[in-house]
């Protein structure tokens, strides 16, 4: 069986282990722990509980968000359900019960997270707990839904179990594995590796092109799913919907199972929301000490265990390889590099990137003012200035993550100012940044991969039904990463690391940018703290864009490097161009001699300038 | 209108009980960037133990004060040692890292509170000042309200003063502008956090000496309290005192008028309701702080 993306395979070993593992015990379990109502009652309730810890697990997870109500979610699925079911014989099955309950926490969902997800994590966190609270005491007030006592379906006289017993278990079971593989689908598609750019940080989804905010809420509405059946399946097997069934102690104790099984991976959330539920269950000393436990737990993995049980166990299992001297199978071998870049061919010829009388403000800081500046393609433009001169500043300006005070920016006809920063990155301009931004725990591909991605020809939906539109996408921006990653130098078994050193994260990001297919790319500093060697891959990718047709704007302090590499060199002194022209012009000029000797003197840039060659 | 400044009155003392906690929580995070989210608890903590100290040893205040205030900041710091700072050392910034282990934190203190104390609610200690107060224009103002207002008062003023006239406070207000600052100061950052949080269990215990007379608790009510403490420094913005106290005082406020003219039955829907208008129309809150860099 050949996993489709690079970096899970290792991943999947153990996991679909722990999965089997997990199933068949699910499966017998019944015939372990006994078959009468009671006990069934149990299991069946562990279930839902695991349910819940898959959708959380999605938010929390792959997208990095902190969401820490999902029992909000699954109180109102659950509450609706019984609700309907009481009042409705044709919602009395397990089916309506579950699609009742997704549609509820659907609408929840939405409407918390819509104004909530525009501001900072910190908010989201504390809102949805605060929704956690809010549910059952709003539900506990409110006679229609049997207020403090909740909603019972015994009394329902149509009300009758069907299926029902072992097989009512053992559908839960079936459940459960769907929501499985649901995780599986999105995390390994395109849409997963959205939600893990979002994780990292929200400048970089920005700048590979995706819009943080769809991306949040996608999480939201897809975690919404698992919460919604959870709350289904809950009332359906314990025919009883109430208050105490959704305290916003729940909600801590399903985050508690989630990052203690290892939260981002597949089986883990299952595994540990199972092992914490059942512990509680049958083990008595532990139901009664359940809240030190679990918050001992918590306290455990956020501190020394970031990745869980599952984390745990990969370090295990690598350590008997290791032991057994054999090597950690290479994740997915990223394709061989094509000759030339795929789908690099036959584009149109690209219009100058023009930017007329930029200004910026900060405070009483005038960074920008009134710069103009045109990027033509295929040619590679330098701007160089002392710090504080408004390189970095001009760059953000362009490329969308500061509004421009006065001025405009245009590629051709189009306007690009005043669009999010995500809108101008599809519109043709890739960046890196001084500071690499790079995903957390992914291998080095998945970034170079999560640039490509951008390109891609077919719709997130397709990616993640693995349509065969869908899969030639997939194929399509494997290729092309795979492509970018090797003109930048970078080898393959370069890609399947997770701790990435410096130089190779610089490198990276000039391939996730080139990944993306831009018109233009920008480099902010990309040649600080490369070694000679490390250099070289950088001239040699900038020539590989270069002669791609890609206008080239590179921000660097390292003048040999850039009168070597850029044809136009623009000095930014103060906020204000004070020369521009060829290397060679641009170093015969007097004002920059001064500004640099007079202003800037002891500088690495200065020195370098002095010396004589 | 007689009903309305009632509940205009009620709504100030409630919402400088919310100010309390929220203050809790600025003085923490502009030292460490955690949001310490036990502060509830801790408040918690400081009730419980004072029903105890003179409900069940019938302890006279003087005694209970100078123990509560002390045991609460000596849990504050158990926690500063056990969960914050291990991942202070780790080099950890925001993220979730943070959330999970204080909420960790907050459920142990909750259950160990619960096993000695069970979780039904406990009878309100019994306060120093009587139920009545003075007649303004036919409102009352009763005397436990005032003592409330006054205590938030004093604390605001008494942290205002540190963090502007002493060495250590301006030293703890450098650090909330740049962590590296604080080496500046010859204070390393883990005593820099030792010291917010027990000046941050510091205001836990008050709040929770002001809790304690005027409402029914249990252990439970930590949870309550921190979510309210965030929601009033959320409507207010985050990081500024003077945010926390016109946020605290705007959500007690609403959260009476709510009670007033809609109905007590779903008070916990107000505060959301406010919060949810106020960040529709100024995301950063109602004192809008820095905007940072983002590139």
């Amino acid at each position: 069986m050949r996993a489709p993306t690079g970096s899970l395979p290792r991943a999947l070993t153990i996991e679909r282990a722990g999965l089997l593992l997990l199933l068949v015990l699910g499966i017998v379990m019944p015939y372990l722990a006994g078959q009468d109502i009671f006990e069934l009652g149990q299991l069946e309730y562990i279930l839902a509980l695991a349910m819940m810890a898959a959708g959380l697990n999605i938010v929390l997870g792959f997208a990095g968000q902190l969401f820490l109500g999902p029992t909000g979610l699954f109180g109102i699925s659950g509450y609706m359900a019984a609700y309907l079911a009481l009042h409705y014989q044709i919602a009395q099955s397990l089916l309506a019960m579950c699609i009742v309950g997704v549609v509820a926490a659907l609408v929840l969902a939405g409407l918390v997270a819509l104004p909530a997800l525009r501001i900072s994590q910190f908010y989201l966190g504390m809102i949805t707990l605060f929704l956690a609270l809010m549910i059952p005491a709003v539900f506990s007030r409110i006679n229609a839904f049997g207020a403090s006592t909740g909603i019972s379906l015994v009394v329902s006289p149509t009300f009758l179990q069907h299926p029902s017993g072992i097989a009512l278990y053992e559908v839960g079971v079936a459940i459960l594995l769907v929501i499985a593989a649901y995780s599986w689908l999105i995390r390994s598609s395109r849409l997963g590796r959205q939600l893990a750019t979002i994780k990292s940080d929200d400048v970089l989804a920005t700048s590979v092109g995706i819009s943080p905010y769809r991306a949040k809420l996608t999480s939201f509405l897809l975690a919404a799913v698992p919460c919604g059946i959870a709350g289904g399946y809950y009332v359906y097997t314990q025919q009883l919907m109430s208050p105490g069934s959704v305290s916003a102690t729940l909600s801590i104790n399903v985050l508690a199972g989630v990052v203690i099984g290892g939260s981002g991976t597949i089986a883990g959330p299952i595994v540990g929301m199972s092992l914490l539920t059942g512990a509680s269950q049958y083990l008595g000393v532990f139901h009664t000490y359940q809240g030190i436990i679990f918050g001992l737990l918590l306290i455990v993995v956020a501190v020394a265990m970031p990745e869980g049980l599952i984390g745990v166990a990969h370090r295990l299992t690598d350590r008997v390889r290791e032991a057994l001297g054999r090597r950690r199978p290479v994740p997915g071998a990223p394709p061989a590099a094509p000759e030339r870049a795929p789908d690099g061919a036959a584009r149109p010829p690209r219009p100058a990137l023009v930017a007329t009388d930029v200004r910026k403000a900060f405070g009483g800081v005038q960074a920008l003012d009134g710069v103009s500046i045109t990027l033509r393609p295929g040619q590679v433009h330098a701007v160089v200035g002392p710090n504080g001169s408004g390189k970095t500043t001009l760059l953000n300006l362009i490329s969308g993550y500061y509004l421009l005070d006065s001025g405009e920016i245009r590629i051709g006809d189009t306007r690009i100012d005043h669009q999010p920063p995500e809108r101008t990155a599809r519109a043709g301009i890739g960046r890196t940044f001084q500071t690499p931004k790079l995903l957390l725990n992914e291998p080095a591909f998945e970034n170079v991969l999560a640039g490509a991605d951008h390109a891609a020809g077919a719709s997130l939906w397709q990616a993640v039904c693995r349509t065969p539109k869908g899969r030639a996408a997939d194929r399509a921006a494997r290729a092309r990463a795979r492509w970018c990653a090797d003109a930048v130098g970078l080898r393959p078994e370069d890609l399947d690391k997770h701790v990435i050193p410096h130089g190779h994260q610089r490198l990276l990001e000039v391939a996730r940018a080139l990944a993306t297919r831009p018109d233009y790319i920008f480099l902010d500093e990309p040649a600080a703290g490369l070694s000679i060697a490390e250099v070289a891959e950088l001239k040699r990718a900038v020539e590989v864009a270069r002669a791609d047709g890609i206008g080239v704007l590179i921000v660097e302090h390292n003048l040999p490097i850039v009168f070597e590499i850029a044809e136009q060199v623009t000095v930014l002194h103060q906020g204000k161009v004070i020369a521009h022209g060829t290397p060679a012009e641009v170093s015969a000029d007097a004002e920059v001699a001064r500004v640099y000797l007079g202003r800037d003197y002891g500088t690495r840039a200065t020195t370098k300038v002095v010396e004589p060659s | 209108m007689q009903l309305f400044f009632s509940a205009l009155v009620a709504g100030v003392a409630v919402g400088s009980l919310y100010g309390l906690i929220g203050i809790g929580y600025t003085v923490i995070f502009n030292a460490t960037r955690v949001f310490n989210l036990a502060q509830g608890d801790l408040a918690m903590v400081a009730i419980m133990a004072s029903y105890f100290a003179q409900d069940v040893l019938h302890w006279d205040e003087f005694l209970t004060f100078i123990t509560v205030i002390p045991f609460v900041v000596l849990v504050a710091l158990i926690e500063e040692r056990a969960v914050v700072n291990p991942l202070l050392r780790r080099g950890e910034r925001g993220g979730i890292a943070w959330f999970i282990s204080t909420l960790g934190f907050s459920l142990v203190i909750e259950t160990i509170v619960s096993l000695l104390f069970g979780t039904h609610a406990i009878v309100a200690i019994p306060s120093p000042f009587p139920v009545s107060g003075f007649n303004v224009g036919g409102t009352i103002l009763g005397y436990r309200q005032m003592f409330v207002v006054g205590t938030f008062v004093v604390v605001v003023v008494a942290l205002e003063l540190f963090y502007g006239r002493t060495w250590l406070g301006r030293a703890m207000r450098a650090t909330a502008q740049d962590r590296d600052a604080s080496s500046l100061t010859g204070i390393s950052p883990s005593t820099m956090s030792m010291l917010a949080f027990a000046l941050g269990g510091l205001v836990a215990a008050i709040a929770g000496l002001a809790i304690a007379p005027l409402t029914f608790s249990n252990p439970a009510v930590g949870l309550n309290y921190t979510l309210k403490g965030f929601l009033a420094l959320a409507i207010g913005g985050f990081g500024s005192i003077r945010g926390a106290i016109a946020g605290a005082l705007l959500l007690g406020v609403c959260e009476q008028l709510w009670d007033l003219y809609i109905g007590s039955n779903f008070e916990i829907v107000a505060g959301l309701a406010v919060l949810l208008a106020v960040l529709l129309t100024r995301p950063e809150g109602l004192f809008r702080t820095t905007v940072a860099r983002v590139v």
